[in-house]
């Protein structure tokens, strides 16, 4: 029997849940395409990773803490010259601790997962739509350097999935999804 | 109305997750913007390195409206120079040219008479009852450069206080809201 699948409402949605973008908007789409993604793979039994999301929250809060010493600690401005200066040395180096975390960590990914089961490593999902085209890539591979299962892509148009005015056809999109979830979960190193 | 809407949903839909995220991005635009404050302020040695003119008291050469940027210094202050100042009692800080200098070198002390162009007679009558004179304590800076007519948006908001509220709440729900 096929999982329930929630209704959601976010943007404006029909009753049984569907979502509706404006067309031409892309980012909307990509990230409409993303969010259905998570929800289909969610459903598959794994549970989202929320590590980095962690650290980025943490990192965030430091740079705010930071900048918010530097304004509210008491004393006038020119004895506390210093105090302020490091508080500006530091929130300059945790932004760019967090900015090149971003990068590196994260990438085009929007979704990590924990392991579903004993010996295999969580999923990392990404996904890219360039700017002035209309192919939607999407891309399943393990969090773990070391897996032998090597990443597997797909690569759709847009117009796979979205009726003309504009709602997306969420059981197109996610039986593709489940499509590349399982090849990737049977796939062996060759 | 439909963008209302829209972004009403978008809004709920988001789960704490996201809240918290989206805020942090919010506050980090935020905190930048105050940094780089805080920066200009530790290179000029000013507790306000960016004031804006609010009368005319120094026409012709800064209007209301204006933009200063001040700059402090070690060298002392001479005759001639435009400092910004304030003055116990007054919450606003006043633009206006030193016209008298008194130094003490042995004791590293100086007092300062300003007047503004503007005006007709000195500052004397602005400052607190009983001082006759300015001190380095009193002043925040020289000015040391200036944009003119950009100011305006400041003086803008602070008669008309909504203005500042509007533009800063439709600010954070473009943020709260984005995709990214």
């Amino acid at each position: 029997m096929p999982p329930k699948r929630p209704t959601r409402v976010g943007g404006a949605a029909r009753e049984d849940g569907e979502k509706q973008i404006n067309l031409g908007d892309t980012s909307s789409a990509k990230h409409t395409l993303d969010e259905a993604a998570t929800e289909e793979i969610l459903l598959q039994g794994y549970k989202e990773d929320h590590f980095v999301s962690n650290v980025k929250i943490v990192l965030g809060a430091i740079s705010i803490a930071l900048a918010l010493v530097s304004q509210f600690w008491p004393g006038k401005f020119h004895e506390n010259w210093w105090l302020v200066l490091g508080c500006v040395v530091g929130y300059t180096l945790v932004t760019i601790i967090l900015t090149v975390f971003c990068s590196v960590k994260e990438g085009n990914a929007f979704l990590f997962t924990k392991k579903k089961k004993k010996g295999t490593a969580g999923l990392t999902v990404s996904s890219t739509l360039p700017r002035f085209s209309d192919m939607y890539t999407l891309r399943i591979e393990s969090t773990a350097k070391g897996d032998s299962r090597p990443a597997k892509e797909s690569t759709n148009s847009i117009t796979k999935y979205f009726h003309a005015d504009g709602y997306l056809s969420s059981s197109a999109f996610q039986d593709d999804v489940t499509k590349l979830l399982h090849s990737f979960e049977h796939s062996t190193k060759d | 109305m439909d963008w209302i809407r829209d972004t009403f949903n978008t809004l709920r839909a988001m789960n704490p997750r996201e809240y918290i995220t989206q805020g942090m991005s919010l506050g980090l635009i935020v905190t930048s913007a105050l940094m780089i404050w805080k920066t200009l302020m530790l290179v000029t040695g000013s507790e306000s390195p960016v004031v804006v003119v609010l009368s005319g008291s120094m026409e012709p050469a800064f209007y209301r409206g204006d933009i200063l940027f001040l700059n402090l210094g070690k060298e002392p202050i001479r005759t001639g120079e435009v400092v910004v100042f304030n003055v116990d009692g007054r919450d606003i800080p006043i633009v206006h040219r030193v016209i008298k200098v008194h130094e003490r070198a042995s004791q590293n002390h100086i007092d300062m008479l300003t007047k503004g162009d503007n005006n007709y007679g000195h500052d004397r009558v602005l400052y607190m009852p009983g001082q006759d004179w300015l001190n380095m304590e009193h002043i925040m800076g020289r000015a040391c450069g200036y944009v003119p007519y950009v100011g305006m948006v400041t003086i803008i908001m602070n008669d008309y206080p909504f203005v500042k509220y509007l533009l800063i709440g439709v600010l954070g729900l473009l943020v709260l809201t984005s995709k990214d």
